[in-house]
């Protein structure tokens, strides 16, 4: 692998909250409210709560697609709001069953385009690819048109796609929702493996099973805000996340 | 960051056009459309005419039904002394001046010189007029049968009049329908078709600057705008080249120099990369290549409407507020090209303001896409 951009000093926090929030034009209500929180390198952070319960405007707020409406947030020591394009040079953005490649250009070709738009040189992009390729095996399909990639194969390659320039905080929206049991454990791996390489990863998930095996902490958003922060164990209740995650935001109801 | 505004765009505008080119929707809609079916069509409707059978003959303009409506608002006893027709003018001797049409028909002096413009309707109208009625012009007595009352000096080649007349009158619609809806298809699949196939947002979570981003859209968009005008216009060509008859073969004989062909070019292009970058602001505003189509759609009338409007205007006597008016000065323009009347000063002023407008329209462009609403809901 190559070394990763943009690292954190240790100790200090590579993905930070404070107070974010995010009301939209002509909303009457927050989609997100004084969310705060801080993810440090080489830890998986999960995201959790219901639909609509703002894990997606969190996520497009850290990756600077959003501007928040109130509140401050860094990534990799750089502010979001001061310095959007080098916060996005720090994150592989990754939008599960939802986000879509090209489909009349290949593997690589959309893969090699997004290393270009990374600021990777071509050379840089072509040895990266093949490691990602080796990596996720997709030497098979990786010069064939997307048009005609089964689900599992798009997936490796929005992986691919999203961490071609090897970023050092990875945001995960949903990335297993939709996909068959073995692509969901290889894409929990992967996941892993990113961890042991000293990246920050914040994915949000409905997959309670998954998020309590791999994740380090969790944040449960109910209604915009955050309803509990802390350890998979912390959170359990009665033996089980879900009742306890249920606990919780059912007393903020 | 700005260093690596220019490769942003470039690698997006290269990654657009590959994109765009590989649908094969896209390469019968551009290409294969104009530079095969046109002339095919051009061809079948060519065997089917009456001319084909040896019957009738096809003519471009009939002035029958003209003349009328222009008796109804012209004055036939009308004087004027400001001509602009240098060999009218050098014609001193008993010069009476009946003016047709404004300036477009006049006569130098009663035994008669008429200079008329032979590439203009209302001109070709009043000499027809003349010809009719030259027995009542200042009370001469009617002629003898087979001579005439006045010797007619056009202003064109008689060969060219016709080809001329039809390219003035045709061109200005042609370059504004292919430039407002060649680009259409393209700017909206990448701007609405990106956010139909979920791929904005991966777009935009990158490192690449959005503004680098953007142009790299509009440069595709208004190349694959062009290349699409020209492959029209080349099956037009190519039609003509099959079936000459079909627009009637006067029509077709007409003689341009390089000057009006780099003008024509010029404003057509101009034109096309003005609607693209407008097409895919539009584009950005809506969620579906479909609603990004009929957003784009009304370019295509109120573009129509400036080119009637600009060949309304009496090429003599154009009003100074005219050559600053979108998208009539270019319709004037490119029809004053057609009849090699070319004005530098009108051609210089719809160049200009062409590229104002362009800026202002990327502008627009890349403000919408810096902007957080392009993303849409969810």
């Amino acid at each position: 692998m190559q070394k990763t951009r943009q690292p954190t000093p240790p100790g200090e926090s590579s993905v930070s909250a404070e107070g974010l929030g995010k009301k939209f034009p002509r909303s009457h209500h927050w989609a997100v409210k004084e969310l705060s929180f801080s993810c440090y390198p080489g830890t998986i952070t999960g995201l959790l709560g219901e639909n609509g319960a703002g894990k997606t405007t969190s996520l497009r707020m850290l990756s600077t697609m959003l501007i928040p409406t109130e509140g401050s947030g860094a990534v990799c020591g750089h502010s979001l709001r001061e310095a959007p394009a080098r916060v996005r040079q720090s994150v592989g953005v990754l939008f599960g069953g939802t986000s879509s490649l090209y489909d009349r250009l290949s593997a690589a070709e959309n893969i090699l385009y997004f290393a270009r738009l990374n600021g990777l040189e071509p050379q840089e992009g072509e040895a990266r690819l093949a490691e990602l390729s080796n990596l996720f095996e997709m030497g098979s399909f990786l010069h064939r048109r997307a048009g005609t990639f089964s689900t599992g194969m798009r997936q490796r390659c929005l992986i691919a796609r999203a961490i071609i320039h090897d970023p050092a905080v990875l945001l995960l929206d949903e990335p297993a929702t939709g996909l068959d049991f073995s692509t969901r454990r290889s894409i929990y791996a992967f996941i892993l493996q990113q961890k042991e390489l000293g990246k920050t990863i914040l994915f949000s998930s409905h997959d309670l099973n998954a998020v309590e095996e791999i994740c380090d902490s969790l944040l449960v958003l109910h209604e915009g805000r955050l309803a509990a922060q802390g350890s998979p164990a912390a959170l359990r209740k009665k033996g089980s996340l879900e009742t306890g995650i249920r606990e919780l935001t059912g007393s903020m109801q | 960051m700005i260093p690596r505004r220019i490769p942003t765009s470039l690698i997006t505008a290269r990654k657009e056009l590959k994109d765009f080119f590989r649908d094969p929707r896209s390469i019968i809609l551009t290409l294969v459309l104009p530079v095969v079916l046109f002339p095919l069509l051009f061809w079948v409707l060519a065997e089917r005419s009456p001319e084909a059978f040896g019957g009738q003959r096809i003519f471009t303009i009939g002035l029958s039904g003209e003349v009328p409506a222009f008796l109804s608002r012209t004055d036939p006893g009308y004087f004027l002394d400001d001509l602009d027709y240098p060999a009218a003018v050098e014609d001193q001797a008993g010069r009476r001046k009946l003016l047709f049409s404004r300036y477009d028909a006049l006569v130098v002096s009663e035994s008669g010189t008429v200079h008329y413009n032979n590439a203009d309707p209302e001109s070709l109208a009043a000499i027809s007029y003349l010809h009719e009625a030259s027995s009542n012009i200042d009370g001469r007595e009617e002629q003898p049968q087979g001579e005439p009352a006045f010797s007619p000096a056009p202003l064109y080649h008689p060969e060219d009049a016709a080809g001329k007349l039809f390219l003035s009158l045709v061109l200005p619609f042609m370059v504004f329908i292919f430039a407002s809806t060649c680009p259409l298809p393209v700017a909206a699949d990448m701007s609405a078709g990106e956010k139909e196939r979920l791929s904005l947002e991966p777009l935009l979570s990158t490192a690449a600057p959005r503004s680098g981003i953007i142009t790299g859209k509009l440069l595709a968009a208004a190349l694959a705008g062009c290349i699409s005008v020209g492959a029209y216009f080349l099956g037009i060509f190519l039609s003509v080249l099959i079936s000459p008859g079909i627009l009637g073969e006067e029509a077709m004989k007409f003689s341009m120099n390089p000057a009006q062909y780099l003008v024509i070019v010029t404003l057509m292009l101009l034109a096309t990369a003005f609607f693209a970058a407008l097409e895919l602001t539009a584009g950005f505003m809506t969620r579906s290549v479909r609603e990004a189509q009929l957003l784009g759609m009304p370019l295509l009338f109120i573009s129509m409407g400036a080119v009637y409007i600009a060949q309304s205007i009496d090429l003599q006597h154009v009003p100074l507020l005219i050559p600053h008016i979108p998208l009539i000065n270019l319709g004037l323009v490119i029809r004053e090209a057609a009849l090699d009347r070319i004005n530098s000063y009108h051609t210089a002023a719809a160049i200009l303001w062409s590229l104002f407008y362009l800026i202002c329209a990327a502008f627009v462009s890349v403000h919408r896409f810096k902007h957080e609403s392009v993303l849409g809901g969810r």
